[in-house]
């Protein structure tokens, strides 16, 4: 089916909720307002019908508000398959596993931070490193060149592992998507590259559109629930945001396995519509491998995040003289964008499990859901959607709807709509900081030529995107939160 | 010639290029150059590391993005950046390389973006008015 005829047969079947005719074994759902639908890309609705004639794939190919071309699928995309019948992709999940968003309260306001805000971010850029194949921080001498007997530990025990190792507490590990560990992690199917590549990591945020952002509580939407998380408008309370993953030994998991199922397709007849869609069978031999590599990336990303929380509690206790109970450093929750897990729903009235793929996805889940934990029993779980330097962010929260209807999957971000190139020539870099400065946001980069490569102009309007969600009923707002300082790799 | 081209109006979240070459071996050396230009600002032949590696790969195009994994590879294990490179490839896509390096420490200042992989996103190698050239995604 052509792309027109993809986009003419989509129906508006709920508020926000669109609906194509079958395309392949499934139809494509996506969730956007008309003016995100009518903007998306093309490619994006030939990439989500690729995706529609994988194996055993169940219901839709779902597109998010967010969504923009990917490789592969688009980001801002979800699939779940049946266990027998379906398959397990890397390209369907990313190269980046586990990238994902953490948010951290404090127990300061805006009146308080802001006139150090110079002085923390400093402080923080120093202590998490950032950039180009950046490696682990100086000063946690135990972690700068690990042996492979120590990232088999971090890898198979996830978050446990730092609470050994005095990184982490049981508090922060109830606050993060599966508890921080992925239990069907085998380091034993990583290769010696993605090994090299990750020893050295452990920590670092990256580039791109990894970040670190000091933001202040903007908006709420829903007061009783942000009280619930400890959050406070009305004290004009300081968060943490940040943005990383799994580094170079995820990024070598996925390069890894697309060559292997290459090979997989071509010994076995398989014909790719778009080769960086490889896949396995999810329960052969080589799905099975992969999956349990990629779960050691999984849990390597929610290690790599909780070992920033740890510099940054570091970075406040020197900068406010305080102690970490007086500055409350929590976690608010830890969610995770690239992965494929297997998760229980309801099918046909009938419980079952599945795969479920998401690429530049966020779960999502509402109140009641088992996987949650303390309060978030009540409330749902915490999403976290990221926007661009310079327009801020969301705190919203999932949903049973989301269960019922999107395999718990919701956006993850903005979404791009200018390529890194484009954004290169179309924002003037010193018009950039100049107006940043104006919004009062202190941002701290190691290169502004990297800076202007994720300038606002370069996302669509974040309001909007979270909007169509909370419309559709699939993550509901809670808060907005708009930056005051920034770190970029 | 130019050596590369990057693309404005592809990949949203991603780099794209064009790399030309007169030769398979001058291709190669061109992306490799390309491919340090979008981690690093401005890179010249510069550094006095060495790396050499050899690969093999049943076709061109995945010789090209086996070669591109590579540079990332020595990104991030021996944090050297490849400036220029030499390449040997024969007809049955056996490849040879000898590079030359930075240390990344010393390019600090020009960081732009890390690339994660070579994507086979629209991945094209093709001849065209007697150049060889080279369409490819990264992942940054």
């Amino acid at each position: 089916m052509e792309v027109k005829e993809i986009r003419n047969s989509l129906k508006e079947v709920d508020k926000n909720t669109w609906e194509s005719k079958n395309v392949g074994n499934v139809p494509i759902k996506l969730y956007a307002n008309k003016n995100l639908l009518k903007k998306m890309e093309d490619d994006v609705f030939k990439q989500a019908a690729n995706a529609a004639f994988l194996p055993g794939i169940l219901k839709f190919s779902y597109l998010f508000s967010d969504a923009h071309i990917g490789y592969g699928v688009p980001v801002g995309w979800a699939g779940a398959f049946d266990l027998d019948e379906g398959i397990i992709s890397p390209g369907a999940i990313g190269f980046d596993i586990n990238c994902g968003m953490r948010l951290i309260k404090t127990n300061l306001t805006l009146k308080e931070v802001k006139p150090k805000i110079k002085e923390l971010i400093d402080t923080l850029f120093k202590m998490i490193p950032a950039g180009v194949g950046s490696n682990s921080p100086q000063m946690l001498t135990n972690l700068k060149n690990l042996s492979k007997s120590d990232l088999k530990e971090i890898t198979e025990e996830g978050v446990d592992w730092a609470i050994r190792r005095g990184y982490a507490t049981e508090k922060d590990k109830e606050r993060i998507e599966e508890q921080g560990k992925v239990k069907s992690a085998d380091f034993s199917e990583i290769s010696e590259e993605a090994f090299k590549r990750g020893k050295k990591q452990l920590g670092t945020l990256g580039s791109g559109n990894h970040y670190l952002e000091i933001q202040v509580i903007n908006k709420d939407f829903n007061k009783e629930i942000a009280n619930s998380l400890d959050l406070d408008v009305m004290k004009e309370q300081v968060v943490i945001m940040f943005h990383t993953g799994s580094r170079g030994f995820g990024h070598q998991i996925a390069s890894d396995y697309i060559k292997k199922f290459l090979d997989y397709s071509s010994k076995n007849g398989i014909t790719l519509k778009d080769r960086q869609l490889a896949y396995a069978p999810f329960n052969s031999e080589e799905g099975q491998a992969y999956f349990k590599a990629m779960s050691c990336g999984i849990n390597f990303a929610f290690v790599n995040r909780q070992i920033i929380t740890y510099q940054i509690r570091e970075a406040f206790k020197s900068t406010f003289k305080k102690t970490e109970k007086d500055l409350g450093l929590d976690v608010v929750y830890d969610v995770s964008h690239n992965t494929a897990k297997v998760e229980e729903y309801t099918l046909e009235n009938k419980k079952r499990n599945v795969i479920i793929h998401r690429k530049g996805a966020t779960r999502s889940f509402g109140p009641g859901n088992k996987e949650l934990k303390g309060i978030l029993k009540r409330i749902g779980q915490p999403v976290i959607v990221g926007g661009s330097m310079e327009t801020g962010s969301y705190l919203c929260i999932g949903t049973k709807k989301a269960e019922e209807e999107s395999f718990g999957t919701t956006l993850h971000g903005s979404g791009r709509t200018m390529s890194r190139v484009a954004a290169r020539s179309s924002i003037k870099a010193d018009k950039l900081i100049e107006g940043m400065k104006e919004k009062g946001i202190y941002i701290k980069a190691n290169s502004i030529t990297g800076l202007t490569e994720e300038g606002g102009l370069a996302y669509k309007d974040i309001n909007e995107v979270v909007d169509s969600m909370d419309k559709a009923g699939i993550s509901l707002k809670v808060l907005s939160l708009r930056p005051i300082g920034n770190i970029k790799g | 010639m130019e050596r590369y081209k990057l693309l404005k109006n592809e990949a949203t979240a991603d780099i794209a290029f064009i790399a030309y070459g007169r030769t398979l071996n001058e291709l190669f050396r061109n992306i490799a150059i390309a491919v340090s230009n979008v981690m690093i600002l401005n890179v010249r032949k510069e550094g006095n590391k060495r790396i050499s590696f050899k690969l093999k790969a049943e076709n061109l195009d995945y010789l090209v993005v086996d070669f591109i994994n590579k540079i990332i590879f020595y990104k991030d294990y021996k944090n050297l950046l490849v400036t220029d490179a030499k390449i040997e490839i024969d007809k049955k896509f056996n490849l040879q390389c000898t590079a030359v390096a930075e240390k990344l420490e010393k390019l600090k200042d020009r960081f732009l973006a890390d690339v994660k992989a070579a994507t086979l996103h629209d991945l094209e190698v093709k001849k065209q008015k007697g150049l060889i050239r080279c369409k490819i995604v990264l992942d940054v």
